[in-house]
């Protein structure tokens, strides 16, 4: 290196006459010592440099990852919220496309109808528009008579008519009169004098004014408001015994028919009818024809079956079917298909003679 | 059932009913009343007012010679008793008063046991309010009330069946019977095993006889003559005339024929008729006879064509497809509109909610009752339309009880013979005075409380 070469150039510098080997031999040159203030200053700087520029590194290094930590947070946060974004979209857009029957405007309560102290009163719940006593149609004319032809749902007028249709034909009278009890002679009421006395509840049910409606608002009502257990469709059953059955917990079952059906005679008893039966019938050496019912259900389900209490009056109709056949028309006049729709009044008739007999006398209709 | 269980042993010993048992099946066009093991008697459960503005009340109705424009003042609405204070007339008249038939006279409500009806789903304050009258304004000594289509399975319908009689000597009801009640105000399906329905197979349609009889009458005032203050002449001439088509396409086709050039067949398989409306100032009741459209030709040209005066004077509607119009109600309800479907697609319905086992024992005893079911081709017509919707594995059989109309009443007729059951059903006087009237709702249902 640098050093060493200075060092070796100068005795090459210094050499002169001498007489006195001797002494050149005695006093050796003095070692040369490689660490000067010079050097320790180079080596300084070099450490300190490397020191300062390695810790730089390191905060900038630093640095580097807690901008990139902010960047990724913030990317996650956008994230978030576009996907919070899109949540609210779909369900705005969800809202929207319900269609305006199942909008709940405004909000309907359901009154007490716990005490029945006056006699002829109760609180009945909002029963929605009732078509029956509508006076008028809601919709504009125009719309019901635009949408009247149109397959599918009928219009609301059309609704109306049929529900007004319904109620007359409930009617037995066709007009509205009140018949009087008639009044009753002393000794025709004779029996009456062996009786005892009448009670309030007699007196309360004799005077009650309720009709028929009243007493199914008042049902409805308390159903509304889980008085009456009413029994749930349980799908379970009609599967078949075994569902139910595993359904079955025996805290459930209250009614104790005794000691007439323990479980383990039940068993026993039920293993032979529980093989599908051979139906007696003329058809039984045919193989084909030959038919096999299914066992009855155990006695146990039987009796679950048994015990349920009774529906409410609205749950025990029928429903309306899944599927049906096109409606049938018939024309008003002679009872034939009717093939034609007046186009004033909507009512069909067969042919071209019963029309015109329709048009000049009975269509009613003047819009 | 549930109620026998809630009942002490104790008690049953204590409480005794009386022996002689009434029966009352409460229907809301006639009461089918009479002692048990007696005669079933038939009273209209009605207040008329006559044209001459006569009130009759049940029974009398049968005296009552000129019907038209008669009105009439009904206690039950949609099968149900809502007015009993016409109710109670209609009782006190037809079984507590001197002037009461002896067959159905109550001599003392005090040494009776009431068997009463009732229509399944009736709201529990409409079957307290029957069982506060029932005990506190007649006092019966003893009480039973049961759901009526249920009392149809203690009959003797295993001959109805063919199936082999049972041989004890114990009168018990039939294991399984499907019980088609289409009745006045209402059609209901009833599953009852062993004397007790079960309660989530019940259905009801909400079209009966008399909704059949507005819409004849309807039918005919819109086409020929205003009847629709005539009920009770349409309810005559419904049960005279009317039929369930078994062929719907085909007798709309005949009847068009038939109106133009007349019956040219047999005269009995005709479809349109003529019916002669009644006449009560010539003392003449309606027939029917066969359609001639040539007399109705002269007859409108006039006076002058040589028709007798008795003739041309009598009314006549001519009954084309009205005939089978009307009862068509019962099986497609879509004809006028409504979304609900017919008796066959009820009876689907109730049998759906029950495991296969039960549904097959639905199947193959099914029972007719009711008014409706005497219409001609009625049980046709549910026979052809329950085999297309019957699951094939199951054995279809349908049977119209021997006296659609009384077939309740007998049954519990033959009920009360079984003493201990009747004595295990029904409560007695002290219990209801003890207990009160919502005990006995919930004895009647099988409810908890």
């Amino acid at each position: 290196m640098f050093i060493p070469r200075m060092l070796s150039l100068r005795p090459v510098g210094i050499r002169s006459f001498s007489s006195s080997r001797a002494r050149l031999n005695v006093a050796p040159l003095p070692s040369s010592k490689p660490v000067g203030a010079f050097r320790g200053g180079v080596f300084g700087f070099l450490a300190g440099s490397v020191a300062a520029s390695a810790s730089v590194y390191y905060y900038v290094l630093g640095e580097y990852k807690i901008a990139n930590e902010m960047l990724s947070d913030d990317i996650s946060a956008l994230q978030m919220a576009t996907i919070k974004l899109q949540s609210y979209i779909t369900e705005l857009e969800s809202k929207i496309l319900i269609p305006p029957t199942n909008l709940k405007m405004f909000r309907v309560e359901l009154l007490q109808d716990k005490s029945t102290a006056t006699p002829g009163w109760s609180y009945a719940p909002t029963r929605g528009f009732d078509p029956t006593q509508a006076m008028a149609p809601t919709l504009g004319r125009k719309r019901n008579i635009r949408d009247a032809g149109k397959g599918g749902d009928i219009s609301s007028r059309q609704a109306n008519a049929i529900a007004r249709h319904i109620t007359e034909l409930d009617r037995e009278n066709a007009r509205d009169v009140s018949i009087p009890i008639p009044v009753r002679q002393a000794k025709e009421a004779g029996a009456r004098g062996t009786r005892a006395k009448t009670t309030s509840a007699v007196r309360r049910i004799l005077q009650s004014q309720k009709t028929f409606r009243n007493h199914l608002d008042d049902e409805e009502a308390a159903i509304a408001l889980g008085a009456t257990p009413s029994v749930p469709q349980n799908a379970a059953l009609a599967k078949g015994p075994k569902a139910a059955r595993r359904s079955e917990t025996p805290g459930t079952r209250k009614r104790g028919t005794g000691t007439s059906t323990p479980a383990e005679t039940d068993v026993e008893t039920d293993e032979e009818e529980r093989k599908p039966k051979l139906i007696k019938s003329e058809y039984d050496n045919d193989p084909l024809l030959r038919s096999y019912a299914p066992p009855m259900p155990s006695e146990r389900l039987v009796q679950r079956l048994l015990a349920e209490p009774p529906l409410s009056y609205k749950a025990a109709g029928v429903k309306p079917p899944a599927s049906a056949p096109p409606a049938r028309h018939f024309c008003c006049l002679c009872g034939y298909w009717g093939k034609i729709r007046c186009k004033s009044c909507h009512l069909r008739t067969c042919s071209l003679d019963c029309y015109k007999v329709h048009e000049d006398s009975r269509c009613g209709a003047f819009f | 059932m549930a109620p026998r269980a809630a009942r002490n042993i104790f008690e049953e010993m204590t409480y005794k009913i009386p022996d002689k048992t009434f029966i009352i099946d409460n229907g809301a066009y006639t009461m089918k009343a009479g002692y048990a093991s007696a005669d079933c008697n038939v009273i209209p459960n009605a207040i008329v007012k006559t044209r001459d503005n006569d009130i009759v009340v049940g029974s009398e109705l049968s005296t009552v010679l000129n019907w038209n424009e008669a009105v009439f003042r009904r206690p039950m609405e949609k099968g149900f008793i809502t007015s009993w204070e016409t109710q109670r007339e209609i009782w006190d008249r037809s079984f507590f008063d001197a002037t009461a038939d002896a067959e159905v006279k109550i001599e003392d409500a005090r040494d009776t046991t009431l068997i009463l009806t009732e229509a399944p789903n009736a709201m529990l304050v409409l079957q307290r309010n029957t069982d506060e009258m029932v005990m506190e304004e007649w006092g019966f000594g003893g009480y039973m009330k049961a759901i009526g289509p249920t009392f149809n399975a203690w009959n003797e319908i295993q001959s109805l069946f063919g199936d082999p009689l049972t041989q004890s000597q114990e009168i018990k009801p039939a294991d399984c019977v499907l019980v088609v009640d289409s009745s006045f105000s209402h059609t209901t399906v009833t599953p009852v095993y062993r004397g007790h329905p079960m309660q989530r197979g019940i259905r009801r349609l909400d079209f009966g006889g008399k909704h059949i009889t507005s819409l004849l009458k309807e039918l005919v005032s819109e086409r020929q003559i205003n009847m629709m203050d005539e009920t009770y002449i349409m309810n005559e001439i419904k049960e005279s005339v009317c039929y369930v088509s078994n062929d719907f396409n085909k007798d709309m086709e005949r009847t068009v024929k038939e109106r133009n050039r007349g019956n040219q067949g047999k005269a009995e398989d005709g479809i349109v008729l003529d019916y002669v409306l009644p006449d009560p100032n010539a003392n003449r009741q309606g027939f029917t006879r066969q359609h001639d459209p040539e007399m109705h030709k002269r007859k409108k040209r006039g006076a002058l064509s040589g028709l007798s005066a008795e003739t041309l004077s009598e009314d006549v509607l001519v009954m084309g497809s009205e005939r089978f119009h009307a009862p068509e109600l019962l099986f497609t309800p879509s004809d006028i509109g409504v979304r609900e479907p017919g008796i066959p697609e009820m009876i689907h319905q109730s049998l759906s909610v029950f495991p296969p086992g039960v549904q097959a024992a639905y199947w193959a005893n099914i029972l007719v009752v009711g008014g409706n079911s005497l219409l001609r081709g009625f049980m046709e017509r549910l026979e052809t339309d329950l085999r297309a919707i019957a699951p094939d594995t199951c054995v279809l059989r349908l049977r119209r009880a021997q006296h659609p109309i009384e077939s309740a009443w007998l049954g519990a007729s033959r009920l009360a013979q079984n003493r201990e059951h009747l004595k295990r059903v029904s409560i007695s006087r002290e219990e209801y005075l003890e207990n009160g009237s919502g005990w006995a709702v919930r004895r009647f249902t099988g409810i908890q409380a």
